[in-house]
């Protein structure tokens, strides 16, 4: 019986888990760039299997299975929304990252709200130089007009300052590190992105959370919670039962 | 635990308060001479790799996959200035001058920064002493300072910024001084104080001055101001979106709080 309980008990785990993950999407729905995160579960192996005991167990409770198991977390990396920005906000339109330089190495994002940092350089919304395809900052001249062309070369007063890289990194060996970014988790070089990948400048990318699947998973994931803490406490009366009632002597 | 989810929302609310205060702030100054917009900038905040919920820790190992993480909301990264420039407002008045195009003008602030704050409004006058100051209560003076003599009859200024006046005594108009334009690397990361000032900041660079017209800088137009470059249409659009974002953190904030009571009350 006790068996029963802790599988509950599981799926009360994982869906508070799951709460947490969709938190985090609604607090980021306005995060340029940001990418939503989903949760997954599996069934969990029975005990036996888990660990790799050869010994013979429950038949009965072998077919329960073992509970329940949350996947990886998830992110897609679907493209967002464009809404209209300043002269330099760039927007990518279709797979890639911006590639952005601070203390921890390389970063790839996909906020493209840079600005011209005090140094001269073009910066994004944290200060950091945003890398050129020759892999260092772009240096922009104090004034005029700057213009990004579809392929990332930025042109100020027609003369050109550098070419913006768009890299496409294996979006499953993205980690998420905060502040917009993404670490490469993967070793070796980072590819540049195919040439149909282009840049649109005057535009910058919705964060890609769906507020209205966010919402109804919010409330399913209330709702399993709920019936899981039902069984609980139904697994709490059945051994009250068993313990007061069928075990009293005399 | 949903005490994560609870921490997260309120990121979330308190990011978009944030927002809140600065869309309330632009359409304020909706009508507030060469007035710059701001923008909020949000980003994600850090991840933690978490166990697999459920597992007993012994054979945690065995069974977490890589990857389980979780996100620990949003905070704001700052706020940005859109420069765009403003809508030409015609004022007549010969002591209005309106930059047109990248510039600043300079006055002389005392103790405040340097010592030099930025203004894009020209809502230019002169005090008792002749001297060029801004039209406001600070009446702070323009610098370089110009000083119009006394008997000066009238006053006018060059689309290059030189000050012209006009002394009874003489046939031609005597130049006073020239209106200096500051131009910075990245305006955006000027610092704002009110009173349509800016001051110098690291962010800023340091600023180079010149003559209007010349290197990259804007002309001046006198008899004009700058009005407020906020577009109200966008930020009521904005006003609604950060409202219902804030309402669905707001329900998430109540899903993980009835989580936890429903956790609380398992065997009540």
């Amino acid at each position: 019986m006790n068996y029963g309980l802790w599988m509950s008990a599981a799926g009360l785990s994982t869906e508070m888990h799951r709460q947490d993950v969709i938190s985090n999407n609604l607090a980021n729905a306005q995060t340029p760039g940001f990418k939503a995160d989903y949760t997954f579960t599996r069934e969990r192996p029975v005990a036996r299997e888990e660990l790799g005991m050869d010994t013979p167990s429950q038949i009965l409770l072998e077919r329960l299975g073992g509970g329940v198991l949350a996947e990886p977390t998830w992110t897609n990396f679907q493209q967002g929304g464009l809404t209209r920005g300043g002269d330099l906000d760039v927007a990518i339109s279709g797979a890639g990252f911006f590639v952005v330089r601070d203390g921890d190495g390389d970063g790839f994002t996909r906020d493209g709200g840079f600005t011209r940092g005090g140094n001269g350089e073009l910066v994004d919304s944290e200060g950091r130089p945003v890398l050129s395809t020759r892999n260092r900052p772009i240096r922009l001249p104090e004034t005029g007009l700057i213009a990004i062309g579809g392929d990332g070369t930025v042109t100020v007063d027609g003369e050109e300052s550098g070419r913006i890289r768009i890299a496409a990194p294996d979006p499953s060996l993205l980690r998420k590190s905060g502040g917009n970014i993404f670490r490469y988790a993967g070793t070796g070089k980072v590819a540049d992105a195919s040439a149909d990948v282009q840049l649109k400048q005057g535009w910058i990318e919705d964060s890609g959370v769906d507020p209205i699947k966010s919402m109804t998973d919010l409330v399913a994931s209330s709702r399993a919670v709920q019936a899981s803490a039902r069984f609980i406490d139904l697994h709490d009366r059945m051994m009250e039962l068993a313990i007061n009632r069928l075990g009293t002597v005399g | 635990m949903s005490t994560l989810a609870l921490n997260t929302s309120a990121s979330g609310m308190s990011a978009l308060n944030t927002q809140l205060d600065v869309i309330a702030n632009n359409l304020a100054n909706a009508n507030t001479t060469a007035f710059k917009s701001s923008r909020t900038n949000f980003q994600d905040l850090y991840y933690i790799e978490k166990k697999q919920p459920g597992v007993e820790s012994q054979i945690a190992d065995a069974t977490s996959p890589i990857g389980l993480f979780v996100g620990l909301g949003v905070e704001v990264a700052g706020t940005q200035l859109d420069f765009e420039q403003g809508p030409a407002i015609a004022t007549n008045r010969p002591l209005d001058v309106m930059i047109q195009g990248d510039g600043f003008l300079q006055v002389d602030v005392g103790e405040l920064g340097e010592g030099i704050a930025y203004t894009r409004d020209g809502s230019l006058a002169l005090d008792r002493d002749g001297n060029l100051v801004l039209a406001n209560n600070t009446g702070y003076r323009i610098e370089p300072s110009i000083v119009i003599p006394t008997e000066a009859t009238s006053v006018t200024i060059g689309n290059d910024g030189s000050v012209y006046y006009k002394d009874p005594n003489a046939i031609d108009m005597v130049q006073a001084g020239t209106l200096e334009l500051a131009l910075f690397q990245n305006n955006a990361g000027l610092e704002t104080i009110g009173q349509n000032l800016y001051l110098e900041t690291y962010a800023s660079g340091t600023p180079e001055t010149s003559v209007a017209g010349t290197d990259g800088i804007g002309t001046l137009q006198a008899g004009y101001l700058e009005g407020s470059n906020v577009n109200p249409v966008t930020e009521l659009v904005d006003l609604i979106r950060t409202q219902r974002t804030f309402e669905m953190n707001s329900q998430a904030l109540q899903a993980a709080d009835e989580t936890l009571r429903t956790v609380v009350n398992i065997a009540n």
